[in-house]
Parts: C-alpha cells; structure tokens; sequence
C-alpha cells in the first residue's frame, strides 16, 4: 500500500500542532492523539473537515482525495497543518507502514524507488503509531525500501507490536540478506512471534539471474543463505516472486528451485508487475503480457502445490490466468485500487477478479482482457479461495 | 552513479559439481547430480558441460540451478546439496520401520506362486506361539524409530488371530510409555474374514492388505482353494471392511504371473471397477514356489516391461479422462527423482531395507533380514537368517554378518556399475534377490532382472515427464503422495 | 591341476595405458558382460584387451559400444576425481550436524 498524502485546502490552527500523529473520530474525543472527523465541531479539540465542509477554526479541510478518510482511520499532518498522510486506514484488510526508502537492492520493477537519505523519523513514527492502533487489527505491513537496514532497530520495533498487538497478524517485506548475518537473524528470532512472517523475494534460480533483476551482486547467495538461516531459526517465511520480462521465462525453473531447495517456506507468492516506479520508468525492459507466460505460470503453481508449498497468484486477471489455477488467484488489489476496462462489464467471473490496478490501466495491460462468458466455465472455485494475502 | 548489472553471468572459472550422465539413443544426454536431480542435455551441450566450455548463458543458468555446475569457491551450492543429502538420509538413523509377523505356515489357498511353504489348516506346530510373539514385540521396540509398523503375514494370519490380537495389544500397552507411531496390516487373502475380525480391527485402528491379481477367471487360475472362489471372498471381504472401517481401510496387491501379461488393461480396470486407486504393476518375485515347480512358469523381464508399459500408458490416458489411478511402484520411484522426501519402501533403498528397514520374526522365533530372506531358507537356504529369539540378543541379531555383509556388499554407492550409474539415487539395493538369482549379494548388472526392471522404469517415467506436460503435472502429484 | 587349452580372444584391442587405465577400462567392459568378457593386462604404455564373445553374431556391436564406452568411462573417471573434493565437503556439511530439524524438507 503507497502511502496516500495531499497537501490541505486550508488549515487554521490555534498553534502549531505538537504531535504528529491523529486518530479521526467521530464523537467526542477520548484522549490527546484524537481529533474529530466531520463538519460539526465536538469540543476544543482539533478537526479534520472534509472538502466540501469548508474552513472553520482549529480546523484544517482535506483535499478532495482523502475526502473517504473515516472515523478510527490515523493520519499524519504536518504541525502547520499544511500537509496530511494517511497512515491506516480502519476499514482495510491490507494496512502497511513504510519504514525506510533506503534499499540495498535496486530492482529493476522497484514500486518504491530507493533514496539514499537516512529517513530514520519513519521508524520513530511507526514505533508512535503501532502504540495507536487497535488490538484486534488483523493484519500489519511493514514495507520499504529495505527495512533490515535498521538492524536492532527493527529488531526493537517488531518487539513493540508484538508487545502492543498480540492478535494481529505481522507481515515484513524484506530482500532478506541481512538475515545471512547469523548475528542478525538470531537476534530477529528473539521476537519469538508465531505471528510475524517475513516476505522475501526471489527471482532466480541461482544467481545471475536474481541479481540482475534486483541490480546488485552477491544478493541471490545472501538471500537464500538468509532464507535458510530463518528456516534454522524456525522463522516463518514467505517467498515472493514477481513476474516480469525477466523471471517470468524461469518461472518453472524457479518454482523448482524453491520447491526442492527451500520446500519448508510457508508460502509462496506469485505477483503480477504494478505500474508504478521504477516499472513504468523501466516498462520495456520489464513488460511481458501475463497471456504470453499463462501456461507456465499455471505450471509452476500446480508443482509449487504439490511439492507441499502453499501458493497464491496476485495482481492478475482471471482471463490472463490458466483455469486451473483459478483457486489459488487472489483478489489482492484493495478496493480503492482496483479498476476494471469496459469489455469487463461482461464478464461472468468480474465478481471473482481482482481487476487491474488504476497504474496499470493507465500504463500498461494485457492485450488479452477479454470477459468470461458463463457456459465456458467450469465450476467456479469456492469463493474461500479469495481470501486476504 | 549505478553500475548497471547485465544478464550475463559474472565472469571467473566453473567448476563441476558431482554429477552422473547416461547417453540416450537418441543423442540426448541425462544427467543427474548428487542427490538426484536430472536434466537432459543435448549432445552438444553436454560436450559444453563435460569441457566447462559453456558459451549459452541459459545454459549456464539451468546448470547451475540443478548443482551440477558453480562459480569456482561458491558456497551456496554445497551448502544446499549437504541440505537436501542429509534430508534424503535422515530417516536412516530412524532404523528399522516395518516388522512383519510370520504368524503361521498354514493357509487354506495353494497359490501357485506362493513362496511359503503350504500347510494344510490344521498343522498348528506351524503358528506364533505366545511367548515368541512376546519376544518379538520386544525386539520391535529395539528400534528407535519414531514409528513401527506391526505387519501380519503367513501362511494366513486370520488362522492366528490369537496371536494377531497378542501382538497388538502387547504392542499398544508397550507404547503407552514408548509414545511411537504404531500401525497395523494384516496381510490377508479375506476368504475367513468375519465379524470377530472386523471388531478386532475397528477397535486397535487395524487395516487391511489384500491379494487382487486381477479379474475374476486369472486370479482364481492363480489362487486355487477349496471352492474356487478366490476372487469372490476378497471381493466380498473387501466390501465388508469398508463398509464397517472405511473406504482406506483395504489395499490390494497383484502379483504377476505369465498368465497375466497381455492383460494389463483388463487388471487395472478390474481395480477401477472394485474401488482402487492404487495398482502396483509388480514383477514376478523369483522366490519358493516359483523356482520350485518344474514347470516354469516364468518370462523374462523382456514381456513384464512390455506390460509395465502397456499398464502404465493406459493408466495415464485414465487419468487424463479424470480417473485418478496411481501406479504405486512409479510413484514412489517419482517421490525419489522429484523429492527429498524420504519414501520408507524397503525393496528400493541403498543401503538395502534388509534388518535396518525391516525385520521378518517367523512363526517359529527365528529372524529374518527380509521376507524374501525367509522364504529362501523355507526352501533350504539360510542366509539371511539372523538368528532366533530365543538364543540371540538384539546386538547379535543386528551387528552380525549375515546382515553386515550383503549390506556393504551391495551398497550402491560403492558398487560396479551403480557407482557411476546416473539412476543410482533412484534406485537401491537389492541383495536377497540377487542371492536367489545369481548366488551372491550384488550380482552382475548386466544381467541383472532387478537392474533391467529399475532401468525400464526410469527411463519410461523421464521419457513421458520429458515430453508431456500433462504426465509431468501426474507425476508431480505422485510425488506429493 | 593342469591349465586348460588357451581359449583364442575373438578380438583385440590396443590402448594407450596412459589415457585409458586400466580401471577405467575394466568399468567400461563391465557394463558389457552380459554379451563380451575382457581380460586386461597392461605392458608399460600399451593396455592389451582380449574380448571373448558370448555369441560371435554380437561381436562388431560389442566392441563398438565398448570403445564409445571407455570414452564415457575416462570422462566419468575424470569428473570423479575433479569432484571427489566437493563431494566430500558436502558430505562433511551434510553430517555435521542435524540441519532443518522437523518437517519433510
């Protein structure tokens, strides 16, 4: 999830803001880190007011975009009241904090460009705002850039929530070689959370095609040393691989490779390219339409499922994707993400279909969207199958 | 600024990993790395990799995902090699898993190719008495493995259910301070099985194994008993036992005669039509009776590949139709190329399952390396006899030299031929076969049927998973089993 | 016990004793024994191979095959040696101690 920031059509405070970080509400606030959310003022406290509410004193009025914020939503904004960034959102099974833009690797299809800057306020805000949310949130992202690159302080951070949030499923996005560390990845198992897995990609089967795809030498051997150590470590793993230009060709390649080299992982992720980054800058050298590779991505999931590793297909159409491995295709793109073309107004199975990201229909898509008639389907999977990644 | 990495692989010397090849006719090469991965390679490109003169970076890649080629020094290769090596292997140190239960001689049929000695029904100095069973149960228990698994045979063990029932239970109240995995198989042809059995069986979790050559006229030419109704009492003791235990709780076995060949469809539909899924197309065992009979009914390994073939062709246009029909020995030879998994099958492992797999405790107190070890001393040759229960401590049993000696003698690793065979991790040991057939432990694998019938398997199942997208998909479900 | 009759060899071959040993020589024949046995003794440099024949009719393809055999078995001896060392280290690893405890990995 990009994090969604706007600039404010008006801010009229009292004073500068002294905290950073705002639950919206809807009634009367209960604590400090709360401000009210609507047209109408409850007490003293601060309001976010809506486009179309106007100004209003000790107020500050959201762009039409983050007009959709809700009560229980948290947000970012800036002490002059000048900016906003919408760090969870109540209503969404998929809420994510960036910790870091700094990367070690640069991926040629990279959704979040690095920048080499240190960005460390991230993680003090992330450690501030894993304080705020609701015990029974299901699910927490922590994404980068690399956030590895903190070391203990990640560390630190993921004992917080584990602290804070015991309930709730936490999922890290990492390239996974700071983990060959045996030091680091020790320290990491300290957190000692059933619930915390670890989504690490990997786009070869050895090495120079992995660190090509990722532009950096000596990655693939880190990554997988890393993968392995976790797995020594009894940590939970996720494998993901995304399917552009490049790994899509190997895709059965690599799907062998995890399945009789890292066959404990818990799970792999199969992922259809977002437009976005250093992917649209780079579209030629990283575009390949879904159609071209159905059959060997069909192939490479059904060995992923029976080597005995759970396997789920993202961000790709039902009709780019070969039928038998529609019950392992996931409706990923969250809601306000999602679109779909015109001919997909016909489409028996639109229900069932994640659609294309906004990105890609702006960008770049298959050339082969084209609506399911019903009489060509055969039972349809069970609509368990699309359940949250 | 970046410097931009190209797709070509860094630069610096390869060095081969392990590997095994084997030239097909038809120019390919197969070649096969240190735990069992394989590749096919064409002429020139296994010229490429004998020479490390490889100029396709494709090529490049595919052999260095399937460790048979790395960057000189790399480590990642070995380290994930000694993974999957060890992974293979670490059941070994589990020992032995199956312990069968020669409960009595007597047996009311007279297969013609029965390789125990027949009694009539009433002879019972030929049954397990209490105090061996006991005996044997302790023995069991020796083992370290994490799980056991208690195997009735004969004769027909439903003659001694005493002792059926003895075992078990003694084997169950052991276990309630041991903590294994127990299981139970009676092995039986069903013509006696009654309500007093199946109580038996619902009540200690017991399942059953059964003799189904095949349709009704060819398994009772092969199965004669009083009556002649062979087929129709397994057929009807199998639909008892799922009907009270359970669809799972009855498999059946064929064993293949010279009367069965050019019938392999109508066997495998014979399955079909009783409820099976699983077929296991077996060769024809050279043991007891079959050698004994003077007419020999016999055929060489020739026609039982002709019949693998056959079977396993049709069994694979069965499930392309949506049957999903297994061939037991195929899938497990697939768990071994496609896996790491260890298989726990006796008759296909290096060192050979003989004592370390499993161990045979006969009716009479003696210990067998094998099945097949006691059906060759019924007919007079001892060798793999271990000792007896009574005279002989487990230590003995175990550390002598009738079991040390076919197991290195026949270890694959170190011996002619399967050392440098590239189907070698696939395959195994066999030394009581190759006793019987040839004389000594290894025998000579040119001519040898074990290494014909293992090699036609192989190459059967490479050929379809080379070429068929649709056999690579069953395959790898086979492997999953 | 007298000696029997020297049997006369169907066929001959001569190696170079230093591209083809002897053991290499000896594994390549193995694989034949079923149609040919070969006796191999080595002078110096030459590898003399007396090939008897099972059936004569199979003699040309015996030796044939034995020839493209031996190139095969000299490769095999080759990458046996330059491998012997990494084979050990992965053993050594492998057994060292007891790795991804637990599941079917």
């Amino acid at each position: 999830m990009t994090s969604l920031r706007g600039r404010t059509l008006a801010a009229t405070l009292d004073r500068p803001l002294t905290r950073e970080l705002w639950r919206l509400v809807d009634a009367q606030p209960a604590s400090p880190d709360e401000a009210v959310i609507g047209p109408d003022r409850i007490g003293e406290t601060l309001n976010v007011r809506r486009s179309a509410d106007g100004p209003a004193s000790n107020a500050i009025v959201l762009p039409a975009h983050l007009d959709y914020l809700a009560a229980g939503d948290i947000i970012a904004i800036a002490p002059a009241g000048t900016q906003v960034e919408v760090l969870w959102r109540r209503r969404s099974p998929h809420n994510s904090i960036l910790l870091t833009e700094r990367c070690d690797n640069y991926c040629l299809m990279c959704s979040q460009p690095p920048k080499e800057r240190d960005d460390s306020g991230l993680l003090r805000r992330a450690a501030a705002l894993i304080r705020m949310l609701p015990p029974n949130a299901p699910e927490l992202g922590f994404t980068g850039g690399e956030p590895t690159l903190y070391g203990g302080g990640l560390v630190a951070l993921l004992r917080t929530a584990t602290q804070c949030l015991p309930d709730t499923e936490l999922h890290l996005l990492s390239n996974g070689r700071r983990f060959a560390d045996p030091d680091f990845a020790a320290e990491y198992a300290t957190v000692n959370n059933p619930r915390l897995m670890v989504g690490i990609p990997v786009f070869g089967a050895e090495s120079s095609l992995h660190d090509y795809v990722v532009q950096a030498r000596g990655a693939f051997d880190e990554t997988i040393t890393g993968i392995l150590a976790l797995a020594r470590l009894r940590q939970r793993v996720e494998v993901r691989v995304v399917l552009q230009k490049h790994t899509a060709p190997a895709i059965v390649e690599i799907a062998e490779f995890i399945a009789r080299n890292l066959p404990f992982v818990e799970k792999v992720a199969l992922m259809g390219l977002e437009m976005t980054g250093l992917a649209r800058a780079n579209l030629a050298d990283v575009w390949i339409d879904p159609y071209d590779y159905l059959g060997d991505l069909a192939e490479a999931a059904q060995l992923l499922k029976h080597a005995g590793v759970r396997t789920n297909i993202y961000n790709h159409q039902l009709c780019v994707l070969d039928r038998r491995v529609w019950p392992l295709a996931v409706r990923s793109i969250s809601d306000w993400k999602n679109e779909f073309l015109p001919e997909c107004m016909s489409c028996s199975v639109r229900e069932d279909c994640g659609g294309l990201f906004a990105s890609s229909v702006k960008h770049r898509y298959s050339d082969h969207i084209t609506p399911i008639f019903q009489s060509a389907i055969p039972a349809p999977p069970s609509s368990s199958a699309f359940s949250r990644p | 600024m970046r410097q931009r990495l190209t797709l070509e692989p860094a630069p610096g010397p390869l060095e081969h990993l392990p590997f095994r090849f084997e030239r097909w006719a038809d120019g390919r090469v197969l070649v096969t790395n240190m735990v069992g991965e394989h590749v096919f390679l064409s002429g020139e490109e296994f010229v490429a990799l004998a020479e490390l003169r490889i100029e396709d970076p494709a090529l490049h890649r595919r052999l260095r995902a399937k460790h048979i080629i790395r960057q000189r020094g790399e480590k990642l290769p070995v380290e994930l090699l000694a993974l999957k090596y060890q992974t293979q292997h670490h059941r070994l140190a589990d020992f032995t898993g199956l312990h069968m239960f020669v409960v009595t001689l007597r047996c009311e049929h007279s297969c013609n190719y029965c390789q125990v000695s027949r009694r009539t029904v009433n002879r019972t100095e030929f049954d397990m008495s209490p105090d061996t069973a006991r005996a044997a149960v302790d023995a069991a228990f020796r083992s370290p493995s994490p799980q056991l698994k208690f195997e009735f045979q004969g004769g027909e063990p439903l003659l001694n259910m005493e002792i059926v029932q003895l075992v078990t239970e003694e084997a169950q109240r052991r276990n309630a301070t041991e903590g294994r995995r127990l299981a139970f198989v009676i092995a039986s042809n069903l013509a006696l099985l009654d309500d007093d059995v199946l109580d038996f069986a619902d009540k200690h979790d017991v399942y059953f194994s059964t003799s189904l050559d095949g349709p009704q006229e060819l398994h009772n030419r092969n199965r004669p008993r009083p009556g002649r109704d062979s087929w129709e009492r397994a057929i009807s003791g199998v639909a008892r036992i799922r009907e009270r235990l359970g669809h799972h709780r009855v498999s059946a076995l064929m064993t293949t005669t010279a009367a069965s060949l050019g019938r392999v469809r109508d066997i495998i539909d014979c399955y079909l039509e009783q409820g099976f899924r699983d077929v296991f197309l077996r060769p024809l065992s050279p043991y007891g009776f079959a050698l004994r009979q003077r007419q020999r009914r016999g055929y060489d390994m020739t026609a039982w590949i002709d019949f693998y073939t056959e079977g396993m062709d049709y069994i694979l246009e069965l499930n392309a139709q949506g049957v999903p029909v297994v061939e037991t020995y195929s899938a497990l030879v697939l768990k071994k190329m496609l896996t790491n998994a260890p298989h726990g099958y006796v008759d296909l492992t290096s060192p050979a399952g003989i004592g370390i797999g499993a161990l045979v405790y006969n009716y009479d107190g003696a210990v067998y390396a094998s099945d097949e070890g006691r059906m060759l001393a019924e007919n007079g040759d001892t060798t793999f006899r271990l000792g007896h229960l009574a005279h002989d401590s487990y230590e003995t049993l175990m550390t002598g030299a009738a079991l040390l000696d076919p197991l290195e003698e026949s270890y694959t690793g170190s011996a002619p031929q399967c050392s440098d065979c590239a189907f070698e991790r696939w395959c195994g040991a066999d030394p009581v076969f190759h006793h019987a057939t040839v004389g000594d432990p290894l025998g000579r694998k040119p001519e040898s049927a074990f290494c014909r019938r293992n090699t036609a398997v192989f190459r059967y199942l490479l050929d379809r998973y080379a070429v068929d997208p649709r056999a690579r998909e069953i395959f790898r479900a086979w492997a999953a089993r | 016990m007298p000696d029997p009759t020297p049997i006369q060899p169907d066929a001959v071959l001569t190696l170079d004793a230093v591209a083809h040993p002897a053991d290499v020589v000896q594994r390549a024949a193995y694989r034949f024994s079923d149609v040919i046995t070969v006796e191999v003794c080595r002078d110096g440099d030459i590898l003399t191979c007396k090939v008897y024949a099972r059936d004569s009719n199979c003699l040309g393809t015996a030796l044939h095959d034995l020839r493209a055999e031996i190139v095969d078995q000299v490769l095999r001896a080759r990458i046996r040696d330059e491998t012997q060392g990494v084979r050990n280290l992965v053993l050594a690893v492998a057994f060292s101690r007891t790795g991804l405890a637990g599941p079917e990995a």
